[in-house]
């Protein structure tokens, strides 16, 4: 097994933001006042309830977004080009008229590589999320937990130091869910990227994750702009598996999580 | 499945051959003159009687509907890319496409008559066939390109996709169901644009079915009408269903609309 830094101050800072608004062009600012720095090589996850900008973070994140005030810089070697970036969706997002391969070969496709040349890469990535029989099976073919690992399979096809991905398996039942939590987490560990995972699960967080960033929103009110309102870690040594889940420390560190959510979001 | 699709073509023909009898029978029973209204047999008489003649005029009405919905659909879609590509160039035209479908091509289709010249009214019937027929290609070819998920918009954006790659990848292919469903309304249009504006292009030198329905009206050949008239209908099935076909061909093994499920 590798060995990973688990402390976030002696590692590699990967990106840092500093005091990031974003406000979009009607009504209230989505977020507000984000300072934060991301190791790399972290598993990072994003808790918070729906609305609170953890999305917009994301999207501020993947350069899809501008922020209104602040900055985020990444360290040069990993400036946020498209290419360093892998971003997964809620939903799996693929382009439904064409297959399996032709989905994972699109982000090479855009970048001029020739279908040729990009065959091994596009089988070695089918292959790391299990898939290598299904390249020529179309989206509607597939199951939904299948739809998510071709969709992280092009993510990971350009191999990209960062991974960002919202709320990937939300739509997924609990089994699959906890299947795909396994098998990113080992992807994790072997690629070494940093990864950037929202969620509205607290469990799912604290299963996965290094860090977690809890976000909320303000007083009570549904309107006020979302901010970082804790910043956890989580100590458990790696690779976890179903010991973890059951174990005490997982559930104080569940409820460490949900007491910083109530504490901020539901005063 | 094959028991549907057999009862599915099989009904409508019984109840087709069904009113057929019931035609032919009510008018020898009632000795209905033939100008009010012929029997089946009359008719098919007729159509072969005028057979050569009713070929011909099928064959220019079919020329002009088909060149008219082919420049229809080219000239639908490209202006609709113009316009995704553009937000100024589909503000500043969109409303000119409006009028110009609003317009009743009746009344339209003197005054084309008059430019373009009575020597060319073959011209003038494809350019108002082709006014009825471009805009429900133009319509439901912007509402396609405009309708592509905006997950995968964004997805080209992070891999820094270019407008060629966007447009061609992902917006086109998106708007190839409303494409098709816009080319399904306008290819009906585009005959009816045709026939109407031979009828209006009115006497001498019209040589199609509209034109052979207005002849044989002015000498009470009923049965000649109808039996251009069932050519026309033909006509009609035919473009509807060569573009239904179409249709099936190429969503069937992505779209929903086109998917066969077990119910």
């Amino acid at each position: 097994m590798s060995i990973r830094p688990t402390s976030n101050t002696d590692a590699q800072q990967l990106v840092k933001l500093t005091s990031v608004s974003k406000a979009y062009d009607v009504g209230r600012p989505a977020v507000l006042d984000i300072d934060l720095s991301i190791a790399q090589g972290s598993f990072v996850s994003l808790v918070g309830p729906s609305g609170c900008g953890k999305t917009t973070l994301l999207r501020l994140l993947a350069g899809l977004l501008e922020p209104t005030q602040g900055s985020i810089d990444w360290q040069k070697a990993n400036a946020a080009d498209a290419s360093d970036l892998g971003f997964v969706f809620q939903h799996a997002t693929l382009l439904p008229w064409a297959s399996v391969f032709e989905n994972v070969y699109l982000p090479l496709k855009l970048k001029g590589v020739s279908r040729d040349n990009a065959r091994p890469q596009v089988e070695a990535a089918l292959a790391r999320v299990g898939l290598q029989d299904a390249a020529t099976k179309l989206p509607r073919e597939l199951s939904g937990g299948m739809a998510m690992r071709v969709s992280i399979a092009r993510a990971l096809v350009t191999e990209p130091p960062v991974l960002l991905m919202d709320e990937p398996f939300a739509a997924l039942d609990e089994f699959t869910r906890e299947k795909l939590d396994d098998d990113l987490l080992a992807l994790w560990r072997d690629m070494g990227w940093t990864v950037i995972f929202v969620t509205h699960s607290v469990y799912e967080s604290v299963y996965l994750s290094e860090r977690i960033l809890v976000m909320g929103t303000d007083g009570d009110e549904a309107q006020q702009p979302g901010r970082l309102v804790a910043d956890l870690t989580i100590d458990a040594p790696y690779p976890r598996g179903l010991s973890f889940r059951q174990s005490q420390s997982y559930f104080d560190h569940c409820r460490a999580v949900s007491a910083a959510l109530r504490g901020e979001c539901a005063p | 499945m094959t028991g549907d699709t057999a009862k599915r073509l099989f009904i409508p023909v019984i109840v087709g051959i069904g009113f057929l009898l019931l035609w032919e029978t009510a008018v020898t029973v009632n000795q209905v003159p033939e100008f009010v209204l012929p029997s089946p047999s009359r008719i098919a008489e007729a159509l072969i009687e005028n057979f050569g003649t009713l070929m011909q005029a099928l064959w220019v009405t079919l020329r002009i509907t088909l060149l008219a919905f082919a420049f229809a659909v080219f000239g639908g879609v490209a202006l609709a890319i113009l316009f995704s590509q553009s937000r100024i160039i589909e503000m500043a035209l969109f409303p000119y496409a409006v009028i110009l479908q609003v317009t009743p091509v009746v009344a339209i289709a003197p005054l084309v008559l008059i430019w373009v010249g009575f020597d060319n009214v073959n011209t003038a019937l494809l350019v108002l066939a082709w006014i009825v027929a471009f805009f429900p290609i133009l319509s439901n070819t912007t509402l396609g390109l405009r309708s592509v998920d905006h997950n995968l918009m964004d997805l080209f954006t992070l891999y820094g996709a270019t407008r060629w790659q966007r447009l061609w990848s992902l917006q086109l292919p998106a708007a190839l169901p409303y494409i098709l469903g816009g080319m399904k309304i306008s290819g009906g249009l585009a005959l009816i644009g045709a026939v109407v504006a031979e009828f209006v292009a009115g006497s001498g030198a019209g040589t199609g079915l509209a034109w052979r329905i207005i002849e044989a009206g002015n000498r009470l050949q009923v049965p000649t009408m109808f039996a251009a008239l069932l050519l026309l209908s033909l006509l009609g099935i035919l473009i509807f269903f060569s573009l239904t076909l179409l249709e099936y061909l190429t969503l069937r093994r992505w779209h929903e609309s086109a998917v066969t499920r077990n119910r």
